[in-house]
Parts: structure tokens; C-alpha cells; sequence
């Protein structure tokens, strides 16, 4: 690999890399305002003027590809000059008002002015006054006074969505970003720019004074609304089981999956209305026995009565998945179905709605779609019609599991047990309702249309008596006599890949998750953590913003009833391990270099 | 040995303008015989050779510039026209434009021949609807005649020429700006490298040449490099043409060879200081130059003399001022003018010049300290050299010049709280309007 000189030392680059990537990838961080990895560089902030030698100038170091023959300084006099001039120059009309700004914790001027700025600025004329509170779409608002026109918004909406709504108008220190006359910012990938602006200007409509961002607790995660699987940052607020809630969900950068982006239904279709109430039913059971308990056993006898009724039989056991359920549920129900009728007919039906782009969004909506396929699901959910008893799981909030209504009126005459994450759908049709958890209340894995497998993660604890899929079915399984089924989660994922996802090694699924091999016995693609551009932060500060995982504190477990040893669902996952260097345990003796 | 006007030659007739005119003074005459008798080559080197230098104020050599031409490079060449001609003080292309536009068109052949382009633009300065109208008419006779269009002369070159206007923006004289603005996007300069003879308009290879620039190649092609090189001094050689206002007896335009002495300029061809007054200062050429105290007016007026006197030869647009000019009410002037037409992209520059701007606005206008006048200077170079295009430095200059030269008049102005000069702030602005030419 070519070399070049930096701050003294020789430092790898790969041809056509940016000067900052090339430090980034050697431990030295340039600051940085519009450059962003996946937009073009108009190098307008000057924040990451850098030093050559024999340059009569300080050049832009993101845009400024490398060359062998370059000798750069970071951190001389003058780089340091030019970026406290920088940092006074933006902050002069900057109203300054972090106490009252939603960005404040999160905040590249708050970060730089401790970082690079001067302790005072000599600015004594009065600050301009610009729009403070410009509504632009449902999703986003603008700050036009803390805008530092870095153009990230601009650039995004036009060559990301190619909508181009906003524009920077005037000139001068006039210049500010703003919509194109009739216009609104209502683009499906709108609330992106709030991810990205670096400063307090385009804030979230939902997010906005509902937190500070140093009381939320950050988790990595997978959106599962639709096939692509796009990686996310949980934000939930308080610890305590009974008041933990979410507060907003954030792109994560994985350029192997969703580059930085998501769109609008992944970042705000948590907040579906009703998303807490969770049924549980026993139809003809007393009002009174609207609780886990009765309704679980009803479930047992339900399901011996139905194992007696067909015993010798085969082909009358369907189980009908919606795919929001994780690898481990739907193996659970898969094990489950063939236990007790080794012809069982697995469905994850055809869910397709909405909108397709060539960006992100992806019209089959199952977001286990190639996991539920890896594990035996067929697509097709005719066939169910035929079955007289019915295992239901459906944890997607979005009530249909992509059934055409006649079909649904057509199913499971004899029988049928519901597990659901919401009220509707099979409220009517089944037996017993048992609640289940959402895609923000449980652990496991999934695997995108693209077969990428990645882990969903825990934000929120379930509701009353939520459980993700396998314990209820263990429980079920237990009371109606089939073999007992493990309930743990790490376990069940340890047997899948030695099964039908060999030879993934989920220690190295991490937050990036991996590419499963096309046909079997293909070698598994470990995605690595990208580049993080600016490291020398303090921590607080930092851009990855969220702990490591073995840092994560947990509301208490949830209540655990049935057969079956305890779920260790609550304990952290040994294999993420710590992802991320920090400070504690970066002084650990067992910390890998 | 008298000068004999080749630029502004018959400007002073009306019939300049249409074809039969221009051709009566053997006007395309140049561009015939050299379609026919000299290779592209011949003239990039003919050019090179000459040592010509761009007009539009860097100075740089237009020869060598069109070197910078990718070889074998498969996509279409460009010729870019910069006719935004907007430093305050500067109108000779307006001049140039308004009564010789056929010359301009002969040089864009030539130089489209020269660089194998065979389409030019024009981006001609939003404020000029005469020029627009004059050219556009001088374009369309030519076209009809067959000088412009397919087949020029019986020979192999097609040379179309479009004209664009801009829009009032200053920024879109920066060659960059300018190509943006013709690619219809918003006038914010680009990032170099890529250079513009690299990746200029529409990502294809362009030369971007003043309106003078390219109207001096037909004279060097007519007479030749020894002629070029009678005029003028040491890589400093050619006709020049002078726009000069403000305080002289006679303001307007007049023609001579590169090198003359600035007091020698303004005594002979413009009358000298008007009467009853004397000099005080000038600024060469353009609001973007330094100034030059009246002790320096015998420096010779070329790129590389005015350097010794912390100044710099611009465009050639000369403003004079006499003793009644306020330097600070001129220095708040141009600093406001910069704030104001900053395209906004550069942190330091779209902050930087309007903050000064505002300092200077307390100083000439009283509320100023003496603490004021250190920290305009220190942001001065602040945002100087810190940015995409030149505006910055451009705005820094006469900050750090006009506070050097003058610095009595600012500390005056500190301690009085207003003008020290007899003449009211009206008075000097008013001037200041009119020579920076509307703004």
C-alpha cells in the first residue's frame, strides 16, 4: 500500500481515499462539518483545514484526495489558528442557546468549541436574526439562527432523495437553508436530515423537548417494518421497568446494509397507536380470567385436546408466522408444529405494501423474510385453509399478516392459538390470545431479503405479560406433553448455526451483523464497524454516541411463568462484547489490542 | 512613437457595431487568413510565446492556460467567455462589449480554433442590456454572414456561440461561480482541483478567458509577437486598456501599452486631478487591489511593478481619489459590498466579512475604540486564504492596506466619533456610488 506523511509519520492510504479518511483509518482526527460519507464534499466549513507542505494555502483535508508525495501537519499553529477562527466565525451569529437545544449533549459546535475553540469571542455587535421555528414537514423543523449551512440537508435531498425541497438562499451571512417556495419537506426519508445536521438547526417534531439526550439510553438495533433491515439507534428514556419508554429511533451507519439512512416508517412506526395494550383471551373463560395465567393454561389444554384428536394423523397442523418474529421464535414454532404433526404446514405469507425506492424502502414488508425461508416457511398461505388447527404468531404491529380477508374468515376450523404483539386481526378468530413481544421488547436475530443476518435488540421491556414467542411455546409445549423446548436465546441461536445458518459464528454478528453464504456451505461475510471519523472526543461527546453493549443497563426481567428453567434473556450477550473502546474497560488486562 | 489604439479602435463609431462596419475597418480579416494558413497549434504557441497575460485581474498566462488542456481527451472542449465583468470600478468590457463586439467574436473564433472548442459562451454581466443586445445582434449578423456557425470560411471549424446572462451576482465572475451559473445551479465557487481546463463546464474541458484577454489574441495573430513584445516591459507586454473614475478631470477609457507609470496614465489620458484638488490615493484596479498613497503614483502600472507597492494591477479599472475621499467611509464601502455579495458557502468568509463589515460601520460612523481597529486586521487574516475562491482574500486586502496606509484617518475617525474631513459622509459616499458602478 502507497504511503504518505502524516504529522511526522508514515501512514497508509488506499488511491482516491480523502486525506481525513486516510487519518481516520490511522488514528488521527480532522474536524469535520459538511463532510459527510455519503454526500458529495463541497469542503465549505473549513473545519478541516490541514496543513501540506509546500501548499502556500491550508487545504480541505475531506476533499483533498491523497498522494505518496504529501507531507501534512494536523495539529501546527496554524491549523490551530484556522480552526479557533473557524470556530469564532460560525459562532459569532450563533444564538447560543444550548440550554433550551434539543442538540445540546449531541452537538459537533458544542464538541469543537471545547475541542479547538478560544475560551471568548471579541464579537460585540448584535447577532442576526433569522427564522427560529420554520415548520418544513411533518417530521422536521428548522432553526434558520443555529444553522451553520454545512448544506448536509441541501446535498442529501438532492442526491439521496432526489427531491431537492430545500435549497440555501441569500448570500452572505444571509445564506441560510430554506424551502423552495411551495414546498414542504415530506420526502418518505425526511427525517434524515435531523440524523444528520451536525448542529441544533432541523430538529425532530416528535423527539423535540421531549428528552435531553444525556438522560436516554442508546441501543443498537434492526428495523424489521420491511425486508431491508436497515440498522437503528434505540433512544429509550428511564430505567425503571414501569416508566421505560422509547423515544426516537435514529439511523445507524452500515454501509454494507442502509448507508446512514432510514426511512420515515422505520423512524416513526413504533409510535403506532395502541402500541402497549397487548390481548390476552380465553374464549370462554370469565372476564376475570383475562390474565396470562388462565389464558396459558387454556392454551395447554387446548393444544393436549387437539394432539389426542389427531393422534397417528399428520397434515392438520398449520403454523402461520407474520415475520416480525426473530430466527429463534420462528425456529421455536417451527420445532413445535413439526413435533406435534411432522407434516406441518409453515407459513410466513407474501406481505406486500407501501412503497419501493431505489434508496431503501422494499415493498415485502416481512422482515425476516430470508430467515423464515432458511428455516423451512413457505410464502404461499392457501394451503392453510385445509388445516382444521392453527398455531398463530404475529409480532408485527401492522394487523393483517398479509392475508386476503376471505382466506382468513377460511381458517383453522377446529382450533386455533394466537400469539400476537396487537389487538387486532385475530382477535376474532382465535381460541386463546396470548401476548407476545414486539420487535423493541425482545433479543434475537433476523435475516434480511439480501441475507444478512443481523441482531434486533431489547429497548423496551414487554408489557404486562408479553413474552417473546419460544417461552409461550415452550410452555405450551410442555402442558400438552411434547418434548420440552429450549427457551434460551442464546442456546436456540447456538443450534441454528450449526443448522441451517452454518457456518455463521454469532459472537461475530456484532452491531453489523453478517452476510450469509448464497448456498450452503459458502463462507459468511463478517461485517466491521465503520470508520468512526472523529475519535478524539471526549467520551460524553463522542459521535457514536451509545455505550457498548456490556454497558447496557437493563430495566428488570419481565415476569416468567410456565415450565422451564428462568430465561437468561436479561443477562447481556456475552458474544457483542465490548464493541467500542472505553474508558473502563479499555484498562482491562483481557482487552484486546 | 505614438501608440496606435488595436482594443478600442473605431469604439468612437457607431457603425463599429454592425458587420459592414467593423469589416470596413478590415475587421475578420485576421480570423480569414488564419483559419486558412495556421494550425491550432501554431496559434496556442504563437499565443504562448507572447507571454500574453489574462486581462481579468489575476494576470495569468492565457498561452500556457490553454496548455492545461487534457490530450485525447473524448469529451467536447469549451470556451467560457467571462464577460461578468463586476469589480466596482471596472467597466472597460462593458465598453469593449458595447462598441466593439465583432472583435470579441473574432477572438472567440480564433481562440475556439487555437483550443479546438466548438462552442463558446458568453456569460455577460445581468446589469448590461446593451452589451447584451449589441452582441447578441453582432452574433446573429455574423452567424448569417457565416462567420459564426458550421463551415467558417470554407474551412473544417464550427464555432457556435450562446449567450448567458447572469443575474446580479458578483460571485459569478469567479470562473467557477460563473461555470455553476451556466450550468443554471446557484453561484457558489468550486473546489480546485479539478481545474476548470480539467473538468470545467458541464464536467467537460474549459478555458475560461476575459472579454480583453480574447480579444487581444487578433491583434497578436495580426502583427505578431515582436509587435506584442514592442509594447510594454519585461513579461508584462501588450496593449492595455484603462477604465479609470473617481476624481480625474476626465474619467472614461483610453488604450495604451502595459507598464505605463500610473501618474503618466492619469495626467495624459485623463485629464489629471480635477481642478482645484490633489491627489490622495488610488486603487489600481478594482476594489480588490491594495491602495496606492499619491507617493506612489510613479510606479509603473503592470503585474509585477504594482507588487512592490503592496498593490496589484487587477483589471485596469483605476479609481482615483482626491482629498476630499473619507478612506474609512471607502473602506466600510467596499468591506459591505464583499459581506454583501459573499456567496455564503465558506464559514470564514460568510461570517468574517459581514462582522467586519459591521465593525467598520461603528468605526466610520462613531462608537468605534482603538481595540477595533486591531481586531478588523486580525479578522481580515482571519478569513484570508481560507477559503474556495478568492472573494476572502480579496475583501482582506483592502482592509489590511487601506488601515496600513491611512491608519492616522481611522484613529481620527476613532477619536472624533465622525469624519475628520470637511466634506459631509454624503459627499463620500455619493462619489463611492458612482464609481463602483451601481452596487
Amino acid at each position: 500500500m502507497p504511503t504518505f506523511k502524516l504529522d511526522g509519520r508514515d501512514v497508509d492510504f488506499r488511491p482516491g481515499e480523502m486525506l481525513i479518511e486516510a487519518a481516520a483509518r490511522a488514528g488521527v482526527s480532522i474536524p469535520y462539518y459538511c463532510y459527510h460519507p455519503e454526500l458529495s464534499r463541497p469542503a465549505n466549513c473549513r473545519m478541516c483545514l490541514v496543513e501540506a507542505k509546500g501548499a502556500p494555502k491550508l487545504i480541505p483535508a475531506c476533499q483533498q484526495p491523497v498522494n505518496d508525495k504529501m507531507d501534512i501537519q494536523t495539529t501546527s499553529e496554524r491549523v490551530k489558528i484556522a480552526q479557533a477562527d473557524v470556530m469564532e466565525f460560525l459562532l459569532i451569529n450563533h444564538p447560543l442557546d444550548c440550554p433550551i437545544c434539543d442538540q445540546a449533549g449531541e452537538c459537533k459546535l458544542q464538541q469543537y468549541a471545547y475541542l479547538f475553540g478560544r475560551p471568548a469571542s471579541s464579537m460585540e455587535e448584535a447577532k442576526l436574526k433569522l427564522e427560529k421555528r420554520k415548520v418544513l414537514g411533518p417530521h422536521v423543523v428548522l432553526d434558520q439562527e443555529r444553522c451553520i449551512a454545512c448544506t448536509r440537508c441541501v446535498r442529501f435531498t438532492q442526491e439521496i432523495t432526489k427531491t431537492s425541497e430545500l435549497t440555501m438562499i441569500a448570500r452572505g451571512n444571509h445564506n441560510v437553508v430554506d424551502l423552495h417556495p411551495k414546498h414542504e419537506l415530506a420526502n418518505a426519508y425526511s427525517g434524515c436530515v435531523v440524523d444528520m445536521c451536525p448542529v441544533g438547526a432541523l430538529t425532530d417534531r416528535q423527539f423535540r423537548f421531549q428528552a435531553r439526550v444525556w438522560y436516554v439510553q442508546p441501543t443498537p438495533s434492526t428495523c424489521t417494518l420491511c425486508s431491508r433491515g436497515c440498522n437503528i439507534t434505540v433512544d429509550r428514556r428511564g430505567e425503571r421497568a414501569q416508566r421505560t419508554e422509547m423515544k426516537r429511533i435514529r439511523g445507524r451507519r452500515n454501509p454494507d446494509v442502509n448507508a446512514s439512512w432510514i426511512c420515515d416508517e422505520g423512524r416513526y412506526g413504533y409510535q403506532q397507536p395502541g402500541k402497549g395494550a397487548r390481548p390476552v383471551r380465553a374464549r370462554g373463560a370469565t372476564a376475570a380470567a383475562a390474565e396470562l395465567m388462565p389464558a396459558l393454561e387454556r392454551a395447554q389444554e387446548r393444544a393436549a385436546e387437539m394432539l389426542r384428536a389427531h393422534a397417528g394423523q399428520r397434515g392438520w397442523l398449520g403454523a402461520l408466522a407474520s415475520g416480525a418474529e426473530t430466527l429463534e421464535e420462528l425456529s421455536a414454532l417451527a420445532e413445535v408444529a413439526r413435533a406435534a404433526d411432522p407434516e406441518a404446514l409453515l407459513v410466513v405469507p407474501a406481505f406486500q405494501d407501501g412503497d419501493e425506492d431505489a434508496i431503501l424502502r422494499r415493498l415485502d414488508k416481512v422482515g425476516n423474510r430470508r430467515g423464515a425461508r432458511l428455516l423451512g416457511f413457505g410464502e404461499d398461505a392457501a394451503g392453510l385453509a385445509k388445516r382444521r388447527v392453527l398455531l398463530v404468531a404475529d409480532a408485527d404491529a401492522r394487523p393483517r399478516a398479509g392475508l386476503p380477508e376471505a382466506l382468513v374468515a377460511d381458517l383453522a376450523r377446529d382450533a386455533m392459538i394466537a400469539f400476537v404483539a396487537h389487538e387486532r386481526a385475530w382477535a376474532e378468530r382465535a381460541e386463546v390470545l396470548l401476548p407476545l413481544a414486539n420487535a423493541y421488547e425482545k433479543e434475537g436475530t433476523i435475516v434480511n431479503f439480501d441475507g444478512v443476518a443481523q441482531r434486533i435488540r431489547r429497548i423496551v421491556p414487554p408489557p404486562m405479560d408479553a413474552r417473546p414467542l419460544h417461552h409461550h411455546l415452550a410452555d405450551v409445549a410442555a402442558g400438552a406433553g411434547l418434548a420440552p423446548i429450549e427457551t434460551d436465546t442464546r442456546s436456540r441461536l447456538s443450534a441454528l448455526a450449526a443448522g441451517p445458518l452454518a457456518p455463521l459464528d454469532p459472537s461475530r454478528l456484532l452491531e453489523w451483523g453478517a452476510r450469509l453464504p448464497k448456498e450452503r456451505g459458502g463462507d459468511v461475510t463478517y461485517f466491521e464497524e465503520p470508520a468512526q471519523l472523529f475519535t478524539a472526543a471526549p467520551k460524553a461527546y463522542a459521535e457514536g454516541e451509545y455505550q457498548p453493549f456490556m454497558k447496557a443497563q437493563l430495566p428488570p426481567p419481565a415476569i416468567h411463568v410456565g415450565a422451564g428453567a428462568p430465561s437468561r434473556d436479561n443477562e447481556r450477550f456475552e458474544w457483542f462484547g465490548p464493541s467500542r473502546t472505553n474508558v473502563e474497560e479499555a484498562s482491562a488486562p483481557e482487552k484486546a489490542p | 512613437m505614438a501608440y496606435e489604439n488595436v482594443l478600442i479602435k473605431g469604439c468612437d463609431d457607431p457603425a463599429n457595431v454592425t458587420l459592414d462596419g467593423y469589416m470596413k475597418r478590415g475587421g475578420w480579416e485576421v480570423a480569414r487568413k488564419a483559419l486558412k494558413s495556421r494550425t491550432p497549434e501554431e496559434i496556442v504557441t504563437l499565443v504562448k510565446d507572447s507571454g500574453l497575460r489574462g486581462r481579468g485581474g489575476a494576470g495569468f498566462p492565457t498561452g500556457l492556460k490553454w496548455t492545461f488542456l487534457p490530450k485525447g481527451s473524448t469529451k467536447p472542449t469549451y470556451l467560457a467567455i467571462n464577460a461578468d465583468e463586476s469589480e466596482p470600478g471596472t467597466f472597460k468590457d462593458r465598453y469593449l462589449l458595447e462598441r466593439n463586439p465583432h472583435l470579441l467574436l473574432e477572438g472567440v473564433v480564433l481562440t475556439c480554433h487555437a483550443i479546438g472548442a466548438k462552442h463558446a459562451y458568453i456569460y455577460l454581466r445581468g446589469e448590461f442590456p446593451r452589451a447584451t443586445k449589441i452582441l447578441q445582434a453582432a452574433i446573429n449578423q455574423a452567424s448569417a454572414k457565416g462567420f459564426l456557425g458550421k463551415k467558417i470560411f470554407g474551412t473544417d471549424l464550427t464555432v457556435d456561440v450562446s449567450l448567458a446572462r447572469g443575474a446580479g451576482a458578483y460571485i459569478c465572475g469567479e470562473e467557477t461561480g460563473m461555470l455553476e451559473s451556466l450550468e443554471g445551479k446557484r453561484g457558489y465557487p468550486r473546489n480546485k482541483p479539478p481545474f476548470p481546463a480539467v473538468e470545467g463546464l458541464f464536467a467537460c474541458p474549459t478555458i475560461i478567458n476575459n472579454v480583453e484577454t480574447v480579444m487581444t489574441v487578433v491583434p497578436i495573430v495580426e502583427r505578431g509577437i515582436d509587435w506584442f513584445k514592442s509594447l510594454g516591459s519585461e513579461k508584462n507586454w501588450g496593449p492595455k486598456v484603462w477604465c479609470v473614475s473617481g476624481h480625474v478631470e476626465r474619467p472614461g477609457i483610453a488604450e495604451t501599452a502595459l507598464g505605463i507609470p500610473l501618474d503618466e496614465l492619469l495626467n495624459e489620458h485623463f485629464g489629471g486631478v480635477r481642478r482645484g484638488h490633489r491627489y490622495k490615493a488610488a486603487i489600481p484596479g478594482g476594489c480588490s487591489c491594495g491602495i496606492m498613497t499619491s507617493d506612489e503614483f510613479g510606479a509603473k502600472m503592470d503585474f509585477d511593478a504594482l507588487r512592490a507597492v503592496g498593490s496589484s494591477l487587477g483589471t485596469g479599472g483605476v479609481m482615483v481619489f482626491d482629498e476630499t475621499t473619507c478612506i474609512p467611509e471607502a473602506l466600510l464601502n467596499f468591506t459591505e459590498f464583499y459581506a454583501e455579495e459573499s456567496c455564503g458557502q465558506c464559514t470564514p468568509c460568510r461570517q468574517g466579512t459581514g462582522w467586519a463589515a459591521r465593525i467598520l460601520r461603528r468605526i466610520v460612523h462613531g462608537g468605534g475604540t482603538m481595540r477595533d481597529l486591531d481586531e478588523v486586521v486580525r479578522l481580515a487574516n482571519g478569513f484570508d486564504g481560507k477559503t474556495i475562491c478568492a472573494l476572502a482574500d480579496a475583501a482582506a486586502i483592502p482592509i489590511r492596506t487601506y488601515l496600513k496606509k491611512f491608519p492616522q484617518e481611522f484613529a481620527e475617525h476613532v477619536e472624533r466619533g465622525r469624519c475628520s474631513l470637511d466634506v459631509g459622509l454624503a459627499a463620500c459616499a455619493g462619489n463611492l456610488h458612482f464609481i463602483s458602478g451601481g452596487h
